[in-house]
């Protein structure tokens, strides 16, 4: 083996072939040598505790955080070992997307943050765990968050356009178009790529596109949020007042009594179909017809000798 | 402490396991949120004590060989100098062959890195890098988003073909289980008795009195990645993550015996009557007769990676393996040959299942690159039927009493799905998202009629997945005659 | 002994023929899995006790099948050192992948009473079989290409190798700040080839 990159060792597949099951797919991928080390660990206490206090040393970072120049780099750190650390992604030990709530709340009235793409990435991470995409992507641009940005246009659309609603999506870009959505470049090579796709794969709804007046009300409004879940034979109320996001009234409404303050969390929003766990003692589920055994199935297990001397 | 309900058939009780974590976030103000995700919850009950194991702890430890399983490195480190037959050729000169490197490329990449290039690349005068001039063939088609996403899609319920209740009948916490599609903490006895493995513990939970016990604690080196009932419920199997296998008796809640032979972890479990047949990392499977002491009578070698999935027919008569290495294997009882090796999932097999009214009729469920469902005829070979499930498959069960099958799944939709099955192919019943993480977990009430799964979202759900209100007898076994293909 | 050269020879040709047939297998697998050319323009056939995957577009064949032939050649000669696949973004010109087989010569003297056994035959199918499943399996931590990609592949030969004049001088196109991962290898009576894959993970 020759190493093409002096500094950097190669990881064996063989290690993250072992536990490949344990991977959760991810639109940027994983990173090889924090697999090798996550494949590598057994389920000991000792490695848990070991997890648990690097985990204690960046909750620490966080508290201390707001002095800094930066703060969000240290919650990025913080996300980045959660990843690195849990290539299954979300678990009750992982606490991934409680982290990913945390971290987009604590700026979301940050002005510092509004156009930093390191911010918006996180909201995209989190998006792929909650219920209602469109709410987030609604409440994203009511707070001015990422609207400058390729990324946010892209997701936006990519989310519809991976349901079918190539029109939607179509709607989504025009207003990254108006935006100026930056890199531009970047931008207008999606959007053509979009378009191409459109034209292979949905023909029909591509020549009955008329643009519309005002095309984006239709995505951006409250109301079509209801719609787009019924689309989907998924019934929703909509959880929290907001102020209807309309294009001409650019500038929201921060602060001021009746704009939509918060996104529900993900424990929030299950709530409602969830039934909260139980202790076990006492909880009984009788059957109503036990299965006939085979007394020709009897046995006798043999002891080790030191089990049967005591 | 109260002991709620009749504990005739285990005792000791306890109440339920809780996990401690002593966090303390100093002068930080803990949302609920925080608690949640890193405190864990707060206990339910409002008497606790803390879990104990029923054996006593300083029993001497029996020798066993614990060696660690390493991976052998395959590829050897190359040697660096040229094949023989080329060493006229050869020029170890190295600053000389970076400047032949840049002289012979005319780019402009700057001298430094074309150095580094040529130093790690192991340049010399007598190589050359030639690219395909012609350019790729345009793709005709750019790739469909629509086939592409992997977002879990919650909450999807599809109406149900068929009455089912999408609520879970009871939830029961399930502190601090392992998230590892290796492993198999869930299993459900004939005596109605549920045994969740928990970290290094067992807790077994009497359905018919409400009663809770720790059953097993392993030392804190290793932790139980294992558990399966003896047909009769009278014994409890435990496959440890050091390679040794425990026997419990669940009356007298005592460990009767340790088997040890496997060089690395023991992931899954299968009776067969009085032989236990278990699976390791190593990719071996182990047949242990558990009523002699010289248990290992068998070892099958079939597969080159972890067995993940291992299930005696209910006659006894073939067992079904499915392993790491993507491959399903189908052996004859008495041979260490497999009869079948199929190649057709492309990623882990974990979920086994035999057809408990067809018994020729085997399921089996492919990871997440795969997420096919394949049926299979035992006598022959032949696959007879695929279903492509659109997740990571992580346990097929088959239904007793109706011709269907259910299946767990992990990435990216964390369903429960019901699907009705014919020899003209699957339909399915019923789908829900089951649990917030990867349903990774899943055991059948012995009357069939309920089913279990656990998750790393630390819950233990019970749904009611058949509701005949009158009782109905299972199903009669018919077998197909080995020379036809076709399954009726 | 005057058949040792033949045999040589005879081995140096179906081992040559062998390991270029593996690289058109190889590289099929590869743009499937990662989504270079649509699902549908490909087709399974049975190999290696595989289900594989390979193009039934004509371009695409007829394009496959011209590299394919050339490092049959170059492979027969003895001259090739390196086969290199590189995944780039259509859009940026980046180069995102980049598949490397490393193809050494091996010393055959104590292998001659294997050579058309069929043990050895079934010993070079299993290691096959190895590394197509870890080809298959870097697909769950590989980034997702979502913009559209095309391919080009790289050799490196010996000097004075006969290049036809399809093929240029060029750089070895070495990615960095790369991952970077070793799969299994697998060797015929005078050849271990071993796979290697380079990626840039997303910020």
């Amino acid at each position: 083996m020759e190493p093409l990159d002096a500094g950097k060792n190669w990881v064996h597949m063989d290690v993250i072939e072992q536990s490949k099951e344990n991977i959760e797919p991810r639109k940027a991928g994983h990173s090889a040598s924090a697999l090798a080390k996550s494949s590598s660990r057994n389920h000991t206490e000792k490695e848990v505790a070991g997890l648990q206090k690097e985990r204690m040393g960046h909750e620490r970072k966080i508290e201390t955080s707001e002095s800094l120049d930066d703060p969000l780099q240290v919650w990025i750190d913080y996300i980045k070992w959660t990843l690195d650390n849990f290539p299954q992604g979300e678990t009750k030990t992982s606490g991934l997307v409680t982290l990913l709530e945390r971290c987009t709340r604590e700026f979301v009235r940050n002005p510092l943050y509004k156009d930093d793409v390191r911010y918006l990435r996180i909201w995209m991470q989190y998006v792929n765990y909650i219920d209602e995409p469109v709410e987030l992507f609604s409440f994203l641009a009511h707070h001015h968050i990422g609207q400058e940005s390729s990324i946010f246009y892209e997701e936006y659309a990519n989310y519809f356009e991976s349901r079918g609603l190539f029109q939607k999506a179509d709607e989504v870009y025009q207003k990254g178009k108006r935006m100026k959505a930056k890199p531009f470049l970047r931008f207008q090579q999606k959007y053509q790529q979009f378009t191409h796709r459109w034209l292979e794969f949905a023909p029909q709804s591509f020549s009955s596109n008329t643009n519309s007046v005002n095309p984006l009300q239709t995505t951006f409004e409250s109301t079509n949020i209801q719609e787009i879940s019924q689309s989907r034979t998924k019934i929703s109320k909509p959880k929290f007042k907001f102020s209807v996001y309309s294009d001409a009234d650019g500038s929201g409404k921060d602060g001021q009594p009746g704009t939509w303050q918060t996104l529900g969390t993900v424990d929030q929003r299950r709530k409602e179909n969830n039934i909260s766990a139980t202790s076990w003692v006492g909880e009984k589920l009788p059957l109503k017809s036990p299965r006939k055994l085979d007394p020709l199935g009897k046995f006798q297990v043999h002891c080790d000798e030191e089990v049967s001397k005591e | 402490m109260e002991i709620a309900g009749n504990s005739s058939t285990i005792s000791p009780t306890f109440s339920t396991p809780t996990k401690k974590r002593n966090l303390v976030f100093p002068n930080s103000p803990i949302t609920p949120l925080h608690q949640q995700a890193l405190l864990g919850r707060n206990g339910r009950s409002s008497k606790r004590c803390s879990p104990k194991s029923s054996f006593i702890r300083n029993s001497p430890k029996i020798d066993v060989v614990n060696t660690d399983w390493s991976i052998p490195l395959c590829g050897s480190p190359r040697n660096k100098s040229r094949p023989a037959s080329r060493s006229d050729r050869f020029i170890p000169s190295r600053p000389n062959t970076a400047n032949a490197f840049v002289n012979s490329i005319s780019s402009d990449v700057p001298f430094d890195y074309s150095e580094s290039v040529a130093e790690a690349c192991g340049f010399d005068l007598n190589t050359r890098v030639l690219a395909f001039k012609l350019d790729a063939p345009e793709a005709k088609k750019p790739v469909d988003l629509r086939t592409q996403h992997n977002r879990p899609q919650r909450p999807v319920v599809t109406p149900a073909k068929r009455r089912f209740n999408t609520t879970p009948e009871r939830v029961l916490d399930a502190p601090g289980i392992i998230d590892d599609y290796y492993l198999n903490l869930l299993d459900w006895s004939n005596l109605n008795v549920v045994a969740v493995a928990l970290e290094r513990n067992v807790y077994v939970w009497n359905a018919d009195s409400g009663s809770v016990s720790a059953l097993a604690e392993t030392d804190e080196s290793t932790y139980v990645a294992s558990v399966k009932w003896s047909h009769d419920g009278s014994f409890l199997s435990v496959g440890l993550g050091n390679g040794l296998v425990d026997i419990y008796d669940v009356e007298s809640q005592t460990k009767l015996r340790t088997m040890a032979g496997h060089q690395a972890r023991v992931g899954c479990l299968s009776w067969n009557r009085h032989v236990l047949s278990s699976g390791s990392r190593s990719g071996a499977i182990h047949h242990h007769d558990v009523r002699i002491a010289n248990h290992q009578i068998g070892t099958l070698q079939g597969h080159s990676s972890e067995v993940c999935g291992l299930a005696w027919r209910s006659d006894g008569l073939q067992l079904a393996s499915g392993g790491n290495d993507n491959v399903v294997q189908i052996w004859d009882a008495r041979s260490s040959i497999p009869k079948f090796t199929k190649t057709n999932h492309n990623a882990a097999v974990k979920a086994v299942a035999w057809c408990p009214w067809q018994s020729n009729l085997l399921a089996t469920g492919g990871g997440t690159m795969d997420k096919q469902i394949h049926f299979w005829n035992a006598a022959t070979g032949a696959r007879v039927n695929t279903v492509d499930a659109g997740s990571q498959v992580t346990s097929l069960i088959w239904s007793p009493h109706s011709k269907e099958i259910m299946s767990t799944h992990g990435f990216p939709d964390n369903n429960l799905s019901i699907w009705s099955y014919s020899s003209s192919g699957l339909t399915k019943q019923v789908d829900i998202p089951a649990h917030d993480t990867r349903v990774l977990y899943s055991a059948l009430s012995p009357d069939g009629r309920i089913l279990s799964t656990a998750a790393s979202d630390e819950n233990l759900k019970f749904w009611r997945v058949y509701d005949g209100d009158h009782v109905k007898r299972p199903i009669p076994i018919t077998k197909t005659p080995s020379s036809s293909i076709t399954i009726r | 002994m005057s058949s040792v050269p033949i045999r040589t020879n005879f081995s140096l040709k179906g081992s040559s023929k062998l390991v270029s047939e593996f690289f058109e297998y190889a590289v099929n697998s590869i743009l499937f899995q990662r989504g270079i050319y649509p699902a549908e323009d490909f087709k399974v056939v049975r190999k290696y006790g595989l289900n594989m995957l390979v193009s039934v577009d004509e371009e695409v064949k007829t394009y496959i099948r011209k590299i394919v032939s050339q490092l049959h050649k170059w492979m027969f000669a003895k001259k090739i050192q390196k086969l290199i696949l590189v995944i780039t973004s259509k859009c940026s010109g980046e180069d995102l992948e980049r598949w490397q087989f490393n193809v050494e010569m091996v010393d055959t003297a104590d292998q001659f009473q294997n050579i058309g056994n069929k043990e050895d035959e079934l010993r070079v199918q299993k290691e096959i079989q190895a590394l197509i499943r870890q080809i298959t399996a870097t697909v769950t931590f590989l980034p997702q290409l979502e913009e559209q990609c095309t391919f080009n592949v790289l050799v490196y030969a010996d000097k004075d190798s006969e290049v036809p004049t399809d093929w240029v001088d060029s750089d070895p196109r070495i990615l960095r700040d790369a991952e970077q991962v070793q799969l299994r290898s697998f060797s015929t009576s005078m050849h271990k080839i071993d796979c290697q894959v380079a990626y840039r993970v997303n910020p």
